[in-house]
């Protein structure tokens, strides 16, 4: 049963006359409860799909296509119908918890305010609350945080606060932007533990924009991979890692610096620019395994043997 | 050291932990005294003296200060007792300073933050009306004023006030155009919070520091301004007066009877030297990341 689902969505951006569409239509499933992994390098529109989500698109971009989150469409909603749902129902944890967070206002009430908004608490109720989530969080004192500025906690603590925050009307999914890309490793497995908990003990979905495939590994139950404003490959994670289907993952899986000591290859040539898309396959110019048609034709998303999706017109791993 | 304090410091408000920090502070206590005993002095100062701010003692025109006469800052050259005025003249000059500055910050930092963070026409807009007053010659609005509405003192401090939330309005917008790119903004926004409350709860409190500062540094602005309309003729009349308007009368008779310029002169300049300590005390004050470092 899928909570989120997105088809054909995309995101346009005018700009002195120019438009371009950083993202050209995406479709994706999130599962009740799923911890979706979308993973693609710099630009690739991970971060604008989720602002799209969340109907907090710069200005001058604009979304369409379609994206229903448990029975309710969010591209074209009103701007009313979107606040209340931003909080509620969808809520995004963000990549910096050094910024993240107002350094004007004490944590406890930062916290609660989602709940003031959505929920009518009053200041008080919203406290009290907002100790439960920081403590559901792990913070050590709860009662102290409450009272204290966002600068006398450390960054994985901010995050964590600013998890609570996210999660303070219990969402049905949770969109985090490179949560732990601001972090270092140790603070980093605590964040990505605490993620798995929350989703065992909410059943909150969660989609997670990251380019670090090591977060992906330890953390998702499946994976998309983004390249050019497209998903190119979806797959349960272990599939994903154990035999990727499109070139462009495994250009990915080989880019990481092997610990063993391997050299990382990476992919030779850059991403095409969104302003001026080809034809064919995006990843055709970069692509070591390209066809003939690759140059004309664009490979549809197709399903692969279990619950597999890729787009390439090879039709095995090469 | 701070650390431990902030452990087990009670919560409060944004105001009440400013308060606190603000008392930390040595130079901005100080300050805060000698504007508090100022207050109280040109209150309760004039009842002090037998004589009245526009009685004249025929028999001392033009004297210097003299505790033996009864005249402690001297006479005018019209022989009014200058403590009384002094003291009379701060009421006004205090008063104006306080009621003209409150009524640009409640203009200026709504007017900025809405339209600094509405952006777009709204903004655009809003900043072609500011810009359109500023062209507007202030004397010109307010002998208007005045004419319209007859010359009372009260008018005359909304009329300056109206005119100072100009520069108010500039600077918290282009606060407000940063702050709302900042990060905690968006997590605000994708929290669901309406954008009334994102102003009140996110961006005016970050605006504090810079709001404090320019408002005491309106607070002179506005007793100069008045000084002015008095000496035209639009301000206070004679026989109340203002420190300004002292000033400008003290000036005159500079080489036989200084102190008629020093003294009004000093109330002024210890008024605004305090106010600006306090102010720079205040924005320190209301950084919750600046644990108060006059220790």
């Amino acid at each position: 049963m899928s909570v989120l689902t997105l088809r054909n969505l995309s995101v346009r951006i005018r700009r002195h006359g120019l438009q371009s569409a950083p993202v050209a239509g995406v479709d994706l499933e999130v599962g009740e409860g799923e911890i979706l992994g979308i993973v693609g390098e710099s630009g690739c529109g991970k971060s604008l799909t989720l602002l799209a989500l969340m109907g907090l698109l710069p200005p001058g971009a604009a979304a369409s296509g379609s994206a229903v989150l448990a029975g309710r469409e969010l591209i074209g909603a009103s701007a009313a119908d979107m606040t209340s749902v931003r909080g509620a129902e969808l809520a995004m944890v963000f990549q910096d918890p050094m910024s993240a967070l107002n350094p004007y206002l004490r944590l406890g009430v930062q916290v609660g305010e989602a709940l003031e908004a959505h929920r009518g608490m009053v200041r008080a109720e919203a406290r009290d609350a907002a100790e439960a989530l920081l403590r559901a969080v792990h913070f050590p004192d709860p009662g102290v945080a409450l009272t204290r500025y966002p600068h006398q906690f450390s960054g994985g603590m901010r995050q964590r606060a600013t998890i609570a925050m996210a999660l303070a009307c219990g969402p049905r999914v949770l969109l985090a932007d490179e949560p732990t890309t601001a972090l270092d490793v140790t603070v980093q497995a605590q964040i990505l533990a605490l993620f798995r908990e929350l989703r065992e003990a909410t059943n909150t979905a969660i989609v997670l924009v990251t380019h670090d495939l090591g977060v992906v590994a330890a953390l998702c139950d499946r994976v998309a991979v983004m390249y050019a404003g497209r998903i190119v490959e979806s797959a349960p994670v272990d599939e994903l890692f154990a035999r990727p289907l499109h070139p462009y993952t495994r250009g990915l899986l080989d880019s990481v610096p092997g610990s063993a000591g391997a050299p990382a290859k990476g992919i030779p040539g850059v991403p095409p620019d969104p302003r001026d898309p080809a034809p064919g396959c995006a990843f055709e110019p970069r692509c070591a395994w390209r066809l003939e048609r690759c140059l004309l034709e664009r490979p549809a998303l197709t399903p692969r043997d279990g619950a597999r999706h890729a787009a390439c017109h090879l039709e095995d791993a090469p | 050291m701070a650390t431990e304090t902030l452990l087990v410091r009670p919560p409060g408000g944004l105001w009440v932990d400013a308060l606190r920090r603000l008392a930390q502070n040595r130079v901005a206590v100080a300050a805060g005294t000698v504007l508090a005993v100022l207050a109280i002095a040109v209150v309760v100062g004039p009842s002090l003296s037998p004589w009245r701010y526009d009685q004249t003692d025929w028999n001392l025109m033009a004297a210097p200060p003299d505790f033996g006469s009864g005249h402690w800052f001297g006479t005018d050259a019209l022989g009014r007792d200058l403590f009384v005025r002094v003291m009379h003249g701060g009421r006004v000059s205090l008063a104006v300073g306080i009621v003209a500055t409150l009524v640009s910050l409640l203009i200026g930092v709504t007017w900025g933050a809405v339209a600094g963070y509405v952006g777009g026409r709204v903004d655009r807009v809003m900043m072609r009306i500011v810009d359109i007053l500023y062209a507007l010659p202030f004397m010109f609005l307010v002998i208007l004023l005045m004419v319209l509405f007859g010359r009372s003192i009260l008018l005359m401090f909304l009329a300056i006030g109206a005119i100072n939330w100009l520069d108010m309005a500039r600077i918290v917008r282009g606060q407000t155009l940063s702050l709302r790119e900042r990060e905690f903004v968006e997590a605000a926004r994708a929290m669901g919070m309406p954008s009334g409350a994102i102003i009140r709860r996110h961006i005016v409190p970050n605006l504090l520091g810079v709001v404090a500062v320019t408002a005491t540094l309106t607070v002179p602005q506005v007793i100069l301004v008045e000084s002015f309309l008095s000496f035209l003729g639009l301000g206070v009349q004679e026989p109340m007066t203002s420190w300004g308007a002292l000033v400008n009368d003290g000036a005159h008779e500079l080489e036989g009877a200084p102190w008629m310029l020093l003294i009004p002169g000093a109330f002024l300049a210890v008024t605004l030297f305090c106010l600006n300590f306090l102010g720079d005390g205040l924005r320190d004050a209301l950084d919750p990341r600046d644990p108060g470092r006059a220790r």
